[in-house]
């Protein structure tokens, strides 16, 4: 079955303090509330993030896992970096260099991002089996 | 041989605008910085009082409460404003002069070098030259001098140049010890660890409770707290529960780190609050401030729960601590009043079998209702990236 959810990148404010964090979480609500979401924060532009918005981006995450969905963090500035490091929340997420490779991560491994993949034909030599039944479709005829 | 120093500390030199890094952390002079538990100008003013150079002046343009604490111990301190600070220091330098000084030593921080200044003076009289400066192995000033004042004239115009052009007769005194230029966190950082591991002669102020590890008077480590060798703990500090120092920590004076917290590679400005359960590392950390010695970056904090400030007040932070504590009972009590309980009944298994997930109570949009996320939902900078087909 093939399922194409959006995968939804939303680039986060300079500064992430209280105020800010609660005006992003109710932007974004809407996108949490829906089926197993999918979402990418740009965090290119981040210069200054307290403890509110770590607590947001948590909030967020535990929202997202309750509905099966993935949070990935791209573009993380040095000072998000910094204060995600510190408050020891860097290791919850996944983060990419930028959000064309973290969108990319949600279809890796995908059964369908499989199916339209080359197939590699080993370059070692098989041995296989002869058949030795000529009357049977596919078999290979005994010389005579 | 009557010897004085004169040292001078400029908050916005021009030397220091020339190069590329300044020579402030926080707007304060790494000068006035403490290195595990003294002020880099003052351990400069104990190796000058080691070189029986004990008329020593120190000229600065930074005021007056950015000074370190015992200035009145540590020389003779003159305050001035940035544009006066040269002639200040020609002043001073006259003073010495007319009052009998037969040699005058001026250096500006800047750098922290741990010259012999013996043999600066015996290698000036050696050369009889009007004014030697020191430079380092490769050919830099390291901003040390010593001015004849038999020559005044070509001092006085060195000075009037802000210490950047001579007339005939400089000798160049080549040091190739230890020197620090103490331009960016990662100089004072460097000092710090070449303390700790005791490869320099500048060395930690405080007790050696056991090897490796020094701590300052007053300072009180919790007993669940773990302090790694080499690490030092300044006056004052404070270590809570379960927080761990280590790889070279220098916390100084009066610094507090909260219960959990892991603090490695790092040096704390005096005053610095570290807040619970936080991984301090490889950073100067002070004033609000983070520099990241990792990623070459200043983060500014402007929550007191991750990092603060205490006050430099001692009645200040005691009414502070004073005030936490009343408040702490009553704020538990209303907490344990209103606050919604946590704790839920375990449903029994065919129960929770029963209850659709959380996933379910909402419908999983179909494809073709994806993309009909209304645009004017959402801010203008949102951008949906979807996958058509099979890509």
């Amino acid at each position: 079955m093939e399922t194409s959810r959006p995968v939804v990148v939303k680039r986060m404010p300079e500064r992430l303090n209280q105020k800010q964090a609660r005006t992003f979480l109710r932007e974004i609500q809407p996108l949490l509330n829906t089926d197993r979401p999918q979402l990418v924060f740009d965090c290119s532009l981040i210069r200054q993030m307290d403890a509110a918005g770590v607590d947001m981006l948590l909030h967020c995450m535990a929202e997202i896992m309750k509905r099966d969905g993935e949070l990935k963090l791209a573009s993380v500035s040095p000072q998000a970096a910094v204060v995600l490091e510190l408050t020891r929340t860097d290791r919850l997420f996944e983060v990419f260099e930028t959000s064309g490779d973290a969108v990319r991560s949600f279809y890796r491994f995908l059964p369908n991002a499989m199916k339209n993949q080359p197939v590699l034909v080993p370059k070692v030599a098989v041995s296989l089996p002869i058949d030795d039944d000529p009357d049977r479709p596919g078999g290979t005829p005994m010389a005579a | 041989m009557d010897v004085r120093a004169i040292i001078v500390v400029g908050t916005d030199s021009e030397r220091s605008l020339e190069s590329t890094s300044s020579e402030l952390i926080n707007g304060v002079p790494y000068a006035f910085s403490d290195v595990l538990g003294k002020p880099v100008v003052f351990r400069v003013v104990d190796r000058l009082h080691q070189h029986d150079i004990q008329d020593v002046t120190v000229v600065t343009d930074a005021a007056t409460d950015m000074w370190p604490t015992g200035t009145a111990v540590n020389g003779k301190w003159i305050s001035t404003s940035q544009d006066q600070l040269w002639n200040c220091l020609e002043k001073a330098f006259t003073d010495d002069s007319q009052s009998g000084a037969e040699l005058v030593l001026v250096l500006r921080l800047g750098a922290y070098s741990e010259m012999d200044y013996n043999e600066l003076v015996q290698f000036h009289i050696d050369r009889d030259a009007h004014i030697t400066a020191a430079v380092d192995g490769e050919g830099l000033l390291l901003d040390v001098y010593a001015l004849s004042p038999s020559h005044r004239n070509d001092a006085s115009y060195m000075l009037r140049h802000h210490l950047r052009q001579f007339r005939a007769g400089c000798e160049f005194f080549s040091f190739s010890g230890y020197v620090n230029h103490l331009s960016s966190p990662n100089h004072l950082r460097q000092l710090a660890i070449e303390g700790l591991m005791q490869r320099i002669q500048l060395g930690p102020e405080g007790e050696q409770v056991k090897p490796g590890v020094w701590v300052g008077r007053g300072a009180q480590v919790h007993r669940r707290a773990r302090i790694l060798s080499p690490a030092f703990i300044g006056v004052g500090s404070r270590v809570r529960a379960a927080a761990v120092i280590t790889r070279c920590t220098a916390l100084e004076h009066h610094t507090v780190v909260d219960c959990g917290t892991v603090v490695e590679n790092t040096t704390t400005i005096p005053y610095t609050y570290l807040g619970a359960g936080l991984d301090v590392t490889h950073c100067v950390v002070g004033h609000s401030k983070l520099f990241s010695l990792k990623r070459g970056v200043a983060v500014e904090f402007s929550d007191p729960r991750l990092i603060g400030e205490a006050s430099s007040h001692a009645p200040l932070r005691a009414l502070g601590s004073l005030l936490s504590l009343a408040s702490f009972f009553p704020a538990q009590f209303l907490r344990g009043l209103f606050a919604p309980s946590h704790r839920e009944c375990p449903p029994s298994l065919p129960e929770a079998i029963a209850v659709p997930a959380v996933a379910l109570e909402s419908p999983a949009p179909t494809k073709a209702k994806a993309p009909a996320v209304d645009a004017g939902e959402f801010p203008s900078q949102l951008m949906i990236a979807r996958r058509y087909g099979n890509e």
